[in-house]
C-alpha cells in the first residue's frame, strides 16, 4: 500500500520535552486520529510534519515526496488547518475567495461556494464576526478547496456544539477517498473516534500505539472481577484497574486471563482505553 | 447488540440479520465500503472489516473492483446458525436460573408455557 505520511527516525527536541518516533507509516485513504493528552507531543508532530518548525532530525514523506527532494511538491500535497482562524478577519467569505483564487490557480471554487452554502456561512459579514464554529468550518472548507491529499486538522471539533460538530464529521467524511487521506488530532475522546480508521496514541513525546483502531477496540478487554479475584498475578495482567466498593474493574489484553477467570467483560471505548493507560503510573505509585 | 462487540461485529451482525430475513436478498449488491461508512458515519476500515468477516463466513462474495454481493443462503444453514445462537441463549437463561434458584423443571414448565403462548 501506498502511504500518505512516512515517518523515519523523529526526533524533536526542546529544553524539557523529546518527541521520538522512530518510524511511523500512515496509509492512504484512512483517518487517523491522533490523541493524547496536553503536552503528549500532538502539536509538535504537527509542527513537524507541516514544516512549521524545521528544527528536527529524521526523515518525513508526505505522499512519497520528501521536503528536501523537492518543498513546492511536498507542501502542495499537504494541507493544515489549525485551531486558530488562519484568514485576516477584516475580510469578509466574498474577499476570501477572491484572493484564494488569485493565489491558487487550482483552488475548486465550485466546491468552496457549495459548502459556503451547505453550512449556511454568511458571505457579506467579517470573517472575525462570524461566530466560533463558524470560523473554524470556514478554514476547514477553504484548506479543502485546495484539494490537499494529505490533510491535517488540530482539534477540529474542540469548543463546538454537537450540531456544528456533526457538519465537521460529515465535511470529514465526504472529503477522504482512496487517494485523500485525513489526520486530526484532538484531546478529547469523542464523536471523532467513531470515523476515524486508525489511532496513534501520544504520550510522553513517544508513541504508546499506533494501529487499526478497530484492532485496538479488539485487542483490550474491560473486565470485572470480584475483589478477591485480584491477586498479585492477576494484577501483573491488567494494564490498570480501580477498587470500589462491590468490586474491581480493570483493562487487560491478555484474552487467556478473561478465559481462564470466566470474567464478565465488554468491549472498551476509546475513552476507556487512554484512561487506563493515562492514569497507570498514578496507581502504582 | 451488546456494548460487549466492537463496532465492526455490531455491524456484521445487522447485516448478516438482513441476508438471514431476506430483507437483502441473494445476489443483491452492498453499499461500497466508502458509501456505508458514510452513511453511518464510522471508518472506512470499520465497514472493510465488516465485510470481511462476512466472506469468511460465506454471506457475502467479493467481486474485485466491482464490489461485495450477498450469496445463496440454504434454510438447513439458517436453521444450523440458529441453533447456535439460540444454544447461547439457553445457556444465559441456565445461568440465570442458578442464581434465582430455579430447577430444571422449573425451566422447562416456563418454556412449555410460552411456546404455547403463541
Amino acid at each position: 500500500m501506498s502511504e500518505a505520511i512516512r515517518i523515519e527516525d523523529l526526533v524533536v527536541k526542546f529544553d524539557n520535552f523529546t518527541l521520538d518516533i522512530s518510524g511511523l507509516k500512515v496509509p492512504k485513504g484512512i483517518v487517523l486520529g491522533i490523541v493524547g493528552r496536553n503536552g503528549a507531543g500532538k502539536t509538535t508532530l504537527l509542527d513537524a510534519i507541516s514544516n512549521t518548525n524545521k528544527d528536527y532530525y529524521g526523515k518525513i514523506y508526505i505522499d512519497n515526496n520528501a521536503i528536501w527532494e523537492d518543498e513546492k511538491k511536498y507542501l502542495k500535497s499537504f494541507g493544515y488547518v489549525p485551531d486558530t482562524l488562519i484568514f485576516n478577519p477584516a475580510l469578509n467569505v466574498r474577499k476570501l475567495l477572491e484572493i484564494m483564487k488569485k493565489s491558487f490557480l487550482d483552488f475548486d471554487e465550485q466546491f468552496f461556494l457549495k459548502m459556503v452554502e451547505t453550512l449556511e456561512l454568511d458571505a457579506k459579514i467579517k470573517i472575525g464576526n462570524l461566530s466560533h464554529g463558524n470560523q473554524k468550518k470556514l478554514n476547514i472548507i477553504t484548506i479543502m478547496a485546495l484539494k490537499p491529499q494529505v490533510l491535517v486538522l488540530d482539534e477540529p471539533t474542540e469548543g463546538l456544539d454537537p450540531v456544528s460538530k456533526n457538519e465537521i464529521l460529515d465535511l470529514i467524511q465526504s472529503y477522504i477517498d482512496d487517494e485523500k487521506t485525513i489526520i486530526f488530532s484532538t484531546h478529547q475522546t469523542n464523536e471523532l473516534d467513531r470515523i476515524s480508521d486508525y489511532l496513534l496514541f501520544l504520550e510522553q513525546g513517544k508513541v504508546l500505539m499506533f494501529d487499526e483502531k478497530e484492532q485496538i477496540v479488539n485487542d483490550h478487554y474491560k473486565v470485572v472481577m470480584k475483589k478477591e479475584q485480584l491477586t498479585e498475578e492477576v494484577k501483573k495482567s491488567l494494564i490498570n484497574y480501580q477498587v470500589n466498593s462491590f468490586d474491581v474493574t480493570g483493562l487487560t489484553i491478555d484474552s487467556d486471563l478473561v478465559k481462564e477467570m470466566h470474567l464478565d467483560y465488554v468491549k472498551p471505548t476509546i475513552e476507556d482505553i487512554m484512561m487506563n493507560y493515562l492514569t497507570k503510573r498514578g496507581v502504582k505509585k | 447488540m451488546t456494548s460487549k462487540d466492537p463496532l465492526y461485529i455490531q455491524i456484521k451482525e445487522e447485516i448478516k440479520k438482513k441476508i438471514i430475513t431476506k430483507e437483502l436478498s441473494a445476489e443483491s449488491q452492498l453499499p461500497s465500503v466508502r458509501v456505508l461508512s458514510k452513511e453511518l458515519k464510522v471508518g472506512v476500515v470499520t465497514i472493510k472489516r465488516a465485510y470481511d468477516e462476512l466472506v469468511n463466513e460465506g454471506f457475502i462474495i467479493s467481486k474485485e473492483a466491482i464490489g461485495y454481493f450477498v450469496l445463496e443462503i440454504s434454510d438447513d444453514w439458517i436453521k444450523k446458525i440458529g441453533k447456535e445462537i439460540i444454544k447461547e441463549d439457553i445457556l444465559n437463561v441456565k445461568e440465570k436460573a442458578k442464581m434465582y434458584k430455579l430447577s430444571n423443571s422449573d425451566i422447562e414448565l416456563l418454556l412449555k408455557e410460552e411456546l404455547e403462548n403463541e
